[in-house]
């Protein structure tokens, strides 16, 4: 498990295991200048995405408060060993963790353990965690050569597990925290070639850590480079060779499909569904040159983030993805951000993904939790 | 037309190690876990109730952890509604009137008596009076 | 103009449409005549999109049911059904032409048969209460599986993917999603986590696919009149293809958790919608306040302190 990005002092002891799940840096919720420990009962345990949510009671007048903790999410979770039951009701709880920026009655539970054993629960690993073995061999490829985007025949799996979480300009080497967080603000000005005003909004997104994401707030969708940038789940394509075009499948987001077409169409505005174009996913459009596989993407909305750190684009935004697979596990995966309205040149942004083979992208939907 | 009627839900289990239910929120009304109160003033007390349905019969706990006490039994007495013609189309015809989910819970010596409000909804609540004993009073809980 | 009704509709006036249309007795309306009705004939240009697009947009809140019957002409007969090499019907669009999508076809599940469905009572009281007053999960953008799929206007594309061994259905419109049908002869596996697509499986049974889903949770509705379900849920659905326009479905709802005995519904068709590719939605776009998504309605706060 990886180290809590912010000060060991404020988790306190050995393990502080990171809150690394689906939606947001711990910051953008919970304050992390206010520490806050609280023992409680559980009382009920919303299992569900994007976090598991422990309702438990906290001794108060005239009757207790109910409280809720926020812990990772759910294929986080069982990925660790842990299920849903895990932790009885009525069990007492003692949560470490930190308070909620809004004041209500939330606390993010860095260390979450029972009082009757001293034991963790649904923090760290539980047993065995599962096992990731890298899926070796050659690229897999189409009759004609061409290499496959999907698994081999007669089999499945899923791209996921992002080597980069966030965009920055390739060579720049800014150090980042898994939701895209720079771990020291004053990298901002290094990470994209900004005009003046998309850097004094990333600023603005980054110091504010990333609350604002309209993907955390109302789960918008992922388009553009950051549904290449999932923490958890992942994506898969379906190549349709007899129908011109791509279906990508997302398991990010709110598991929205989307397509790529390969037929050379111009890139135009769709008739029908979000008919006030521009669009979330753009219109895309893709071909191969050897066994670089080129997508071109434009005509994008503006009511998103295109990457999990907040990085502003315009609708001049012009993307174009580059994919390799050099071999069957690897999605070597360059993002060409071209967008004259807040950049001031084109620049790259690249990173690998990795083969799972064997699974389906683990069913993540932003909005499980909401009534 | 619905028919009226007393749909007696007993339940004699012993509680065995609890699974812990998923907030259902579309599905049988007293399925999941509810949090409120019974009492007024200092003799305020906090409740919890966690209840399954297996298709015939409502299972559950009071207060899991020490002190739990399984629930005896689960009545839901369901008022028929009534079918209005009230649309768009026809404005001045009858509004629809809802069927009413009165609900009785029964833990030991502690009886609940109360009206689910919006008892379709995520957010569902029942309202009413407890007794216990000689005592007497209001309560309420939520569905979480 | 097309869009602002879908605006209104999102801003939460759609729930007293949504109302009044389900007030309205529908019951005597063939399954054929919901939807578009629109004929074969509607192609696009260029990209092959279709025109014509009625009232209502992407949306599926069953606002645009019941309206249907425009364009339910008296053509020519329709095309056989077409089939794969290996004779089996194809249910999606036919390989190396241009791509069609299904429209919707089911309104309700007890259409035609309300009073013979086997309700428990509160399942009874649970369906009238909701024709009255409740948000339907789709409205608030939930993903929502099985039969309420083919509820939504502009309904959905099968995907058959050969070499996988299996299709998928994806919405066009409404939560923009897709959903899984295993048709390698697996076995459901003994644990599933509920979703709201569940985990579906399909065999042949001649020239009827024969999907059955299991793990279906309780955060949607099967239609957009909320026949109830609890998460007991075993859900068949029959697919024939019976000519080149036409996909008739019909669903048995096993549910001891709401029902007495299982049942099965009437036959809904599918029209095909020639040429049609599905279009992006984004149902959140939709969404002036949170209100929508959280189903805050009137005095009824639905919200979870917890979320976002």
């Amino acid at each position: 498990m990886r180290r809590f990005v912010v000060a060991v002092t404020a988790c306190g002891l050995a393990v502080c295991s990171a809150l690394l799940s689906a939606q947001h840096t711990p910051g953008a919720k919970f304050d992390l200048k206010k520490p806050l420990t609280l023992t409680g009962t559980v009382t009920q345990i919303d299992w569900a995405n994007p976090y598991v949510h422990i309702l438990m009671k906290v001794p108060g007048q005239p009757t207790p408060a109910l409280w809720a903790v926020e812990v990772e999410g759910p294929i986080t979770l069982a990925d660790n060993g842990w299920a849903q039951e895990s932790l009885p009701l009525g069990e007492t709880i003692r949560v470490e963790g930190f308070a909620a920026r809004n004041g209500s009655n939330q606390i993010s539970g860095n260390k979450v353990t029972l009082t009757s054993s001293n034991k963790p629960v649904y923090v760290g690993v539980n047993g065995t965690p599962k096992a990731r073995p890298t899926a070796t061999g050659p690229t897999p490829r189409w009759p004609d050569g061409k290499p496959r985007l999907g698994p081999p025949p007669g089999q499945t799996g899923y791209w996921g597990f992002p080597t980069k979480h966030g965009l920055s300009e390739d060579g720049q080497n800014v150090q980042m925290d898994d939701y895209g967080l720079l771990k020291n603000i004053a990298d901002a000005s290094k990470v994209a070639p900004f005009q003046p005003w998309a850097l004094a909004l990333y600023r603005t997104r980054q110091a504010d850590s990333l609350s604002h994401d309209p993907m955390f707030q109302s789960c918008k969708p992922p388009g553009g480079p950051r549904q290449y940038q999932q923490l958890v789940s992942g994506l898969q394509f379906v190549e349709q060779p007899d129908f011109k075009r791509v279906l990508v499948l997302l398991g990010m987001g709110n598991r929205n499909r989307r397509l790529i077409y390969t037929d050379g169409r111009k890139q135009v505005g769709q008739i029908g569904g979000n008919d006030d174009n521009p669009l979330f996913y753009g219109q895309a459009v893709a071909h191969w040159e050897g066994d670089t596989w080129i997508v071109d993407t434009k005509l994008f909305n503006e009511e998103f983030w295109f990457d999990n750190g907040g990085l502003p684009h315009t609708e001049q935004l012009h993307l174009v993805e580059r994919f390799t697979r050099p071999n069957l596990g690897t999605l070597h995966y360059e993002a060409t951000i071209d967008d004259p309205g807040a950049y001031t040149r084109p620049w790259k942004s690249s990173w690998d993904l990795k083969w799972v083979a064997g699974e389906e992208t683990p069913y993540f939907l932003c909005q499980d939790d909401r009534p | 037309m619905l028919k009226r009627l007393a749909t007696a839900v007993c339940l004699l289990a012993a509680v065995a190690a609890f699974v812990a239910t998923p907030r259902a929120q579309e599905g049988y009304p007293m399925t999941g876990t509810w949090y409120g109160d019974y009492g007024t003033g200092a003799q305020k007390k906090d409740v919890t109730l966690v209840m399954q349905w297996d298709g015939s019969k409502a299972s559950g706990t009071m207060n899991p952890g020490p002190g739990s006490q399984p629930i005896t039994s689960v009545t839901m007495d369901i008022i028929p509604g009534k079918a209005g013609g009230r649309s768009l189309n026809n404005p001045d015809a009858e509004a629809a009137v809802p069927p009413v989910f009165n609900v009785k819970i029964v833990v030991g010596d502690l009886t609940l008596e109360g009206k689910m409000m919006n008892p379709v909804g995520g957010n569902r609540s029942i309202v009413g009076t407890y007794t216990k004993g000689a005592e007497k009073g209001p309560f309420q809980i939520k569905h979480l | 103009m097309k869009r602002q009704i879908q605006n209104v509709l999102a801003i939460g006036i759609g729930a007293a449409l949504t109302v009044a249309m389900a007030t309205v007795d529908i019951a005597g309306q063939q399954p054929a005549a919901q939807g578009q009705g629109q004929a074969p004939a509607a192609q696009g240009q260029g990209q092959g999109q279709g025109q014509g697009r009625a009232a209502g947009g992407g949306r599926g809140g069953g606002n645009n049911q019941g309206r249907g019957g425009r364009g339910a002409q008296q053509g020519p007969p329709a095309a056989p059904t077409p089939r794969w090499p290996d004779g089996k019907p194809i249910l999606g669009s036919v390989p190396g032409k241009a791509v069609d999508g299904w429209g919707a076809g089911v309104t309700t599940l007890p259409q035609g048969m309300l009073d013979q469905v086997p309700f428990q009572p509160w399942a009874r009281a649970a369906y009238d209460i909701r024709q009255i007053d409740q948000f339907e999960p789709h409205t608030r953008c939930k993903a929502s599986g099985v039969s309420r799929q083919f509820s939504t206007p502009y309904g959905t594309e099968f995907v058959e993917v050969p070499d996988l061994q299996r299709m998928y259905i994806l919405d066009n419109g409404g939560p923009n999603s897709y959903r899984i049908i295993y048709l390698d002869g697996r076995q459901f596996p003994e644990k599933i986590e509920p979703t709201n697509y569940g985990y579906s499986i399909g065999h042949w049974d001649g020239d009827t696919l024969v999907v059955e889903t299991r793990g279906l949770n309780e955060k949607f509705w099967l239609d957009t009149r909320g026949t109830p379900h609890t998460k007991q849920l075993k859900f068949t659905e029959r697919f024939t293809r019976l000519n080149m326009e036409t996909m008739e479905y019909q669903a048995t709802i096993d549910d001891p958790g709401a029902y007495t005995r299982p049942w099965t519904t009437t036959k809904f068709q599918l029209r095909r919608r020639a040429g049609e590719e599905p279009f992006e939605y984004i149902c959140q776009q939709y969404n002036q306040g949170p209100e929508l998504m959280l189903g805050t309605q009137e005095s009824i706060d639905n919200s979870k302190f917890y979320v976002p």
